[in-house]
């Protein structure tokens, strides 16, 4: 069977499935892994800017169902890691060009040769979603600690759930900022794991580094100056090769729990503020 | 989650966290069972009626509501019953159905309290609907 399928979606838009695929795919690949991730967001293609590929791109994803080409002479390596390789979406072509049993038919054709495919999932839960679950063997649910996010997270794990095949179903929890959480601002990973009660994969706290490296191009996990974001991505792709890794919430206790607490310690001359 | 202080003081304020979760507990039964808040009442007021055929029951303090454990939803009814069930209640006929040996015109008020909707049927017709509703009322 080869490969190992993992969907990443998430229902509402702009959570960071596509940096999650990104930083994902690039560390598993500085794992030792052979990867390929798909971008099945035809028409609003994204995953290749965020991994700093967009320039190599000669082939796509349509182009591959249609016909055009090899499935290999579509896959773009990317250069920094042993064995990573990008299936670009289309851009001019809208979701309709793709259907589930085209993916189920292309990632079949990549599982010898890769040890773990990731696909982007386009935001929602019709067409492009339906292309993104088709073909997994696992889904990753991305959710930021926010009301719509986490209604949105509801529904996709409910609409993976009620599928025949009985797919597992994990959680990431993005952008926990842990000082609005302290503060009672925000939900905790513990409130959202209440709500959703699912398995968690692993909690990424907020951090200006995905942005300044998604302006880069160049994938968190791959900068040597290691960020606590870049760290929890790395955790997560430990955790997807099998290796026992703790949850952040350990992880706190080193990284920004101590942090936390500095803040503690040094807003406490104002109580309740 | 309020701050240590917060609790330290005894104060236990709704922080927005607080509310989100409480927020998104409630939306998400809905979105999970796939029944609207008022098709939840009036089965309520359904069930109520069924089980007043056969037990005296404190109608006030009746909670149906769906609840969610885990990933699993849960219709939890919590139902009092009147201390005293000396009360004969209506029996049903063989074939399930129930044989009314009330006063029609008190049962007919009783059944009206919950107030579903369509004001303008008559009092007598929403019973008959309630206790009865997919068969053609053949003792009517």
């Amino acid at each position: 069977m080869g490969a190992r399928v993992i969907t990443i979606t998430s229902g509402k838009g702009g959570v960071g499935k596509t940096t999650a695929t990104a930083n994902l795919s690039a560390a598993l690949a500085s794992l030792n892994q052979r990867v390929a991730c798909i971008d099945a967001d035809i028409g609003l293609r994204n995953l290749d800017v965020v991994m700093g590929l967009e320039n190599r791109i000669v082939y796509d994803l349509v182009d591959v169902v249609e016909g055009r080409c090899k499935l290999r002479q579509a896959m773009v390596k990317d250069k920094r890691v042993p064995d990573l390789y990008l299936l670009p979406a289309a851009q001019t072509r809208d979701k309709t060009a793709i259907s589930p049993q085209d993916m189920v038919v292309v990632t079949n054709q990549l599982r010898d040769d890769f040890d773990l495919i990731l696909i982007d999932s386009p935001a929602g839960i019709e067409w492009g979603f339906r292309n993104a679950l088709a073909p997994a063997d696992e889904v990753v649910v991305i959710t930021n600690p926010e009301v719509s996010a986490v209604r949105d997270a509801d529904r996709i794990i409910g609409l993976v759930e009620a599928e025949d095949r009985h797919v597992p179903v994990s959680l990431v929890i993005n952008r926990v900022k842990p000082e609005m959480v302290r503060r009672g601002d925000m939900l905790s990973v513990d409130d959202v794991m209440d709500i959703l009660a699912i398995r968690l994969l692993g909690v990424i706290p907020e951090d200006e580094m995905i942005l300044i490296s998604s302006n880069r191009g160049a994938p968190l996990v791959l900068d040597n100056e290691r960020s606590l974001a870049g760290e929890a991505f790395l955790n997560i792709a430990r955790r997807l090769t099998g290796e026992k890794v703790p949850l952040l919430r350990l992880e706190q206790k080193g990284g920004f729990l101590r942090r936390l607490s500095r803040m503690f310690g040094s807003s406490n001359a104002m109580p309740g503020e | 989650m309020a701050s240590f202080f917060d609790r330290f003081l005894g104060r236990r304020e709704l922080t927005s966290a607080r509310a989100a979760k409480e927020r998104l507990k409630l939306v998400l039964v809905t979105d999970r069972s796939d029944l609207a808040p008022e098709k939840l009442e009036q089965m309520q007021a359904e069930i109520i009626q069924v089980i007043k055929r056969y037990l005296q029951i404190n109608e006030a303090r009746v909670e149906i509501k769906l609840e969610q454990r885990d990933r699993k939803n849960y219709l939890v009814a919590d139902i009092p019953l009147m201390r005293d069930q000396s009360y004969q209640p209506i029996e049903p006929d063989l074939r399930g159905r129930e044989v009314v040996t009330q006063e029609p015109e008190e049962d007919a008020a009783k059944a009206d309290a919950p107030a579903l909707d369509e004001p303008d049927i008559s009092a007598d017709d929403t019973r008959r609907r309630r206790i009865d509703p997919p068969q053609e009322p053949d003792n009517a």
